[in-house]
């Protein structure tokens, strides 16, 4: 079976992981992996009408214009009431990810109190953790 | 758009890291990148060597054999610990900026209750580093 990929994006800030995204997209093309690309929202907005899967569509079409054709490339949109890198874990633990590969911010005071949601990933992941800065 | 990839190792336990050991190889060949391999030693004897100068030999040996085996260059860089349980995140940290490392490539052991009250190595330093780091599981 082939390897899989978890590629935690925030696409509301996607030009800031273009780095990132490369670094995805050069590791699932030489290990011929499957890259699962996964978008955690608020699963409550302040207009209730907009439910989590609404976004799918915005997340499809950045797949599609931001990600080579050759690559299988699957996106996932979790809405999330918990702090993101729970949902993280918990999606690569579901698809069965090989690696996750995810950016991180530098850190600021509250990182240094809380740890980043790298250092949470890093941390708590049963599977490889690849942080790009 | 890595030069230098540090591996930190633990040459007691060289058979648990092998998966690190080859992820960091395949990311050296293709970025054409120097492989560090960093290991800590203590002043006193230890199970690898009775002092840090044999330690140091027995590291660069470690060093030029997998340099040999897998045609990356390598180079070895040893730390000298009073105690490695207190100053080993530390002292891992200052010897990554003193080799200019760009990449970490460590291996983590499966987190146990332990690291949900105090963090493990490899999330300290995911934490506080300013490189890019591959935590292999």
């Amino acid at each position: 079976m082939a390897e899989k990929l978890l590629l935690p994006l925030d696409l509301t800030q996607a030009e800031a992981w273009n780095k990132v995204i490369d670094e995805a997209i050069g590791m699932a093309q030489r290990r011929g992996a499957e890259l699962h690309v996964l978008w955690v929202v608020p699963a409550l907005e302040r207009n209730l009408r907009r439910l989590p899967e609404d976004k799918k569509p915005e997340l499809d079409a950045f797949l599609k214009k931001r990600f080579p054709a050759d690559l299988v490339v699957k996106g996932h949109v979790r809405g999330s009431m918990e702090a993101p890198h729970r949902s993280i874990r918990t999606v690569a633990e579901e698809i069965g990810a090989n690696l996750i590969v995810m950016g991180a911010r530098n850190p600021r005071l509250k990182e240094h109190l809380m740890g980043s949601t790298a250092s949470q990933v890093t941390l708590y992941a049963k599977c490889s953790v690849y942080v790009v800065r | 758009m890595y030069q230098t990839i540090a591996v930190p190792v633990d040459l007691e336990h060289v058979e648990r890291l092998q998966k690190a050991l080859r992820t960091a190889v395949d990311l050296a060949r293709h970025y054409g990148a120097t492989l560090y391999y960093v290991g800590a030693t203590t002043e006193t004897p230890n199970p690898i060597a009775h002092n840090p100068a044999e330690y140091q030999q027995k590291l660069a040996a470690f060093a030029e054999e997998r340099a040999a085996e897998h045609g990356v260059p390598t180079a070895a860089k040893m730390i000298v610990s009073l105690d490695m349980t207190i100053d080993l995140d530390k002292q891992l940290r200052d010897a990554f900026e003193e080799i200019g490392a760009d990449l970490v490539v460590m291996a983590s052991h499966i987190p146990g209750v332990k690291d949900h009250l105090f963090s493990s190595n490899a999330g300290w330093i995911a934490n506080y580093s300013p490189m890019s780091v591959f935590i292999v599981r």
